[in-house]
């Protein structure tokens, strides 16, 4: 039985319903409202992003629930994005924290790791100023505040 | 929002802009208005592009009349009288801002754009101009323009306002993701990028170190990759990962945000003891429940001993070869923290005596699992194994790689440690072989399920002790549901065993170890490749890592035993041995990629045609060795 949800602005998209439930807050709204034609309003997610999310739901359909294993660490578990996923993740970065704010707001857990893990590979092993030239900061700190933290972070580099 | 009508001189003050009296100079059409009619044509638009601009109305009065306009929301005549302002005064940064303001309101983003671009090309050096043009980029979508302009004004400005950084901050995550989507990101870097990214900006800073949980685990040590199956069970390596740039300073103004309770600082020479009476001051000590320190000669006992009664939920703590460290700083640890339960203290000027005092408060460390433990210059006499035992009763795992007891005698009192599983020695002496045999045996008996014994560079290892170990004593119950650790060893390593024959082999051939992950045996000197490959067909099912290296017997029919008997094995050392290039093909066809190292050094016959096929087989992730003395070339 397919699901129909309606994105801020008021573009509307079909989808099976096992697919819609892979986020859990379209999940729960379809089990406290029952079976219903009505689209579901989603007024937090613009028309493309919802059509990346949906894509994303798509493919990862017949994945089964993730459990969370509290003991995993974090750290070991970063770099292990798959290709598909890797793919999919290859937008400007605009569309990527849009798609990491959807799945935040839609509660899709697979989704939203493999957003954070991307942004955490665009970090990784840059320099300050490199990260600041890839997300447009602007340096607030003074010439001497910059030495001195590269002075404590000396030891950091090449690592 | 910026004011969209700039405050452009009121009636009071003298006008900045050009009276409209001087037609020599207004006659030069301006280039902007003309190339927006063209995409627009409001109703009275034709008469500003097609008549001369001739102004009859001073330009202050237009600009009063725009900004009324502009917030009566009447954007289009408000953009008129923009227009026929800068008819008079093309260049004003104030007017073209406020006219690109009105075409972004009209939804017009190509026009506003282009006066946008006016305005950097005109005052490269006002921030206005790229907020402007950030803005409208922004609307647009155009992200990565957006990006470049506030990039681009941000180093072209001396100032740019609050604003403009407001704006410009617009892909900054930080300012973008909730709080917890920060701590998912950040979760998955390792400390040394996480302390990168402090130094990115102010808010980074301190959002940073506003998160505890980051700080309660300071990690300066290199990350290491997650070890693979087949390394399960080795020993570990004490690795001289020496980072100079580490001092005092660093681990100091690293524990400000919280008392750590990891400190992992590797191989730090720089760091002196004074570290510890500093985190004692700091109120720091308290919560550490890990520390390790390796290979540093610059702390001393005192530091220490008084450091100790400062950390009593030490859990971990590794100072491996602290050249420094004796006797005294020892004997105050193991009484001050009792909860200890993986200690490193190998190479470290130590001796027995550490362990033997008696006094009230020396109690036995009943939660210690892990030991290591030794010093290649001293000697250790039996009494001070027998009070090893006697203070760590449940140990799991011990490595006395470094210690050299008074010959193999001395350890018989391991035979207490019941909760053994690991056991490491190396380069033991032995008096005769029946001693060795005699003590193996009091292990067995003692050690139900010992999964790891490594007794290497020992002359006592015979075919007797082969024995003790798969099958135990004969004086043992011989209805006792055990014999031996054939039943529970997973690692075995008798290298450099001089008096292993064939025959103890073939014990582990007809008593299969079906546990067994490990068989290391290097230089073995009376073993041959028929007895080998009865072991393998016997007990090899599970084998992960296979190593014999030195062994001139070893030919292709030891590797078609090893494709046939061991299904899982992913590394091999067949050093110096007789086999050859089909040999090689033969096991790299079989397992691919599972295979991750080979080493067929000093194997002159095999082709270097043949490696290079048997590399391109196992592909990247894995590494076969083939390297040969100098004096073969």
């Amino acid at each position: 039985m397919p699901v129909t949800l309606t994105s801020l602005d008021d573009v509307k998209f079909t989808v099976d319903k096992d697919v819609a439930e892979r986020s859990i807050l379209i999940k729960n709204m379809i089990e406290d409202v029952g079976e219903s034609d009505s689209p579901i309003p989603l007024p937090n997610v613009s028309s493309a992003v919802l059509k990346k999310v949906i894509e994303y739901c798509e493919h990862h359909r017949n994945d089964p629930v993730q459990v969370q294993d509290e003991t995993d660490d974090p750290r070991k578990r970063s770099n292990d994005i798959e290709e598909w996923d890797m793919k999919f993740m290859a937008v400007d970065q605009e569309m990527l924290f849009e798609i990491i704010l959807a799945a935040n707001y839609l509660d899709i857990k697979p989704l939203l790791d493999v957003g954070c893990k991307t942004v955490a590979n665009i970090i990784k092993g840059k320099t300050p100023e490199e990260i600041r030239k890839t997300f447009n900061i602007v340096n607030d700190f003074t010439p001497e505040e910059e030495a001195q933290i590269k002075k404590e972070n000396e030891w950091a580099e090449d690592r | 929002m910026s004011k969209p009508v700039p405050p452009a001189g009121g009636k009071q003050r003298p006008s900045p802009y050009p009276r409209p009296a001087n037609p020599g100079q207004l006659s030069k059409k301006p280039p902007i208005p003309v190339a927006i009619s063209r995409f627009n044509k409001p109703p009275s638009s034709p008469s500003i592009s097609t008549s001369p601009p001739v102004e009859h109305v001073p330009v202050n009065d237009l600009v009063q009349a725009a900004r009324k306009a502009f917030s009566d929301k009447d954007f289009a005549s408000a953009f008129h009288l923009l227009t026929r302002a800068l008819n008079v005064a093309p260049k004003d940064i104030n007017l073209l801002d406020s006219r690109a303001a009105c075409c972004e309101k009209l939804g017009r983003f190509n026009d506003a754009l282009m006066d946008a671009k006016t305005m950097i090309q005109l005052h490269p050096q006002s921030p206005k101009a790229y907020l402007r043009a950030g803005k409208i980029l922004r609307q647009q979508q155009n992200y990565k323009s957006c990006t470049r302009i506030y990039v681009a004004g941000a180093e072209r400005c001396e100032k740019v306002g609050k604003e403009y950084e407001k704006e410009a901050r617009i892909l900054d995550p930080i300012e973008r993701l909730p709080y917890e989507l920060i701590v998912m990101v950040f979760d998955t870097l390792t400390f040394a990028q996480r302390c990168a990214c402090m130094g990115v900006s102010k808010k980074w800073s301190s959002y940073l170190g506003s998160i505890k949980h980051f700080w309660l685990a300071i990690d300066l040590t290199k990350p290491t990759p997650p070890p693979a199956a087949y390394q399960k069970y080795l020993p570990p390596v004490a690795k001289a990962d020496t980072n100079n740039r580490i001092t005092n300073k660093t681990v100091l103004n690293l524990i400000k945000y919280a008392p750590p309770k990891k400190l992992r600082l590797g191989c730090a020479p720089q760091v002196t003891g004074a570290l510890f009476s500093q985190l004692i001051r700091m109120r720091r000590a308290a919560a550490l429940e890990q520390l390790s320190l390796r290979m540093n000669p610059k702390i001393y006992d005192q530091e220490l001993s008084l450091f100790w009664s400062a950390t009593p939920n030490l859990r971990s703590l590794d100072l491996h070869d602290s050249a420094s460290m004796s006797d005294v700083a020892i004997i105050s640890l193991l009484a001050r923290c009792p909860l200890l339960e993986e200690l490193d203290i190998s190479e470290c000027r130590i001796t027995e005596a550490c362990l033997m005092v008696q006094s009230p408060g020396h109690g036995a460390l009943v939660h210690l699992k892990k030991l290591v433990f030794g010093r290649s210059l001293s000697a250790f006499a039996r009494e001070g194994v027998e009070a090893l035992v006697a203070r760590f009763p449940n140990l799991e795992t011990l490595d006395i790689r470094t210690l050299h007891p008074r010959g193999i005698q001395a350890l018989e009192s391991l035979a207490r440690l019941r909760k053994l599983k690991h056991l490491y020695t190396e380069a033991i002496d032995t008096p005769s072989d029946e001693s060795t045999a005699l003590v193996v045996a009091k292990w067995v008996e003692g050690i139900p399920d010992l999964e790891s014994l490594q007794l290497t560079y020992c002359k006592g290892v015979s075919d007797e002790v082969m024995r003790m170990i798969v099958l135990g004593h004969e004086s043992q119950n011989p209805h006792a549901t055990r014999r031996g650790w054939s039943h529970s060893l997973k690692f075995l390593n008798l290298s450099y065993s001089t008096y292993l024959t064939n025959e103890g082999l073939l014990l582990m051939a007809t008593n299969p170890m079906p546990q067994l992950h490990t068989v290391i045996l290097n230089c073995c000197g009376w073993l041959d490749e028929s007895g080998l490959c009865q072991m393998l067909a016997g007990s090899g099912a599970g084998l992960c890592l296979f190593e014999c290296a030195r062994n001139g017997t070893i030919s292709n029919n030891l590797m078609e035993q090893l494709v046939t008997s061991c299904p899982k094995i992913e590394v091999v050392n067949v050093s110096n041995s007789q086999v050859t290039g089909l040999g090689v093909m033969a096991l790299v066809n079989k397992r691919g990629a599972e295979l991750r190292y080979l080493n067929l050094d000093g194997c002159q016959q095999v082709s270097a045609d043949a490696i290079e096929r048997a590399r391109a087989a196992v592909g990247d992730g894995s590494r076969i060795s083939f390297l040969f003395p100098r004096s073969y070339r």
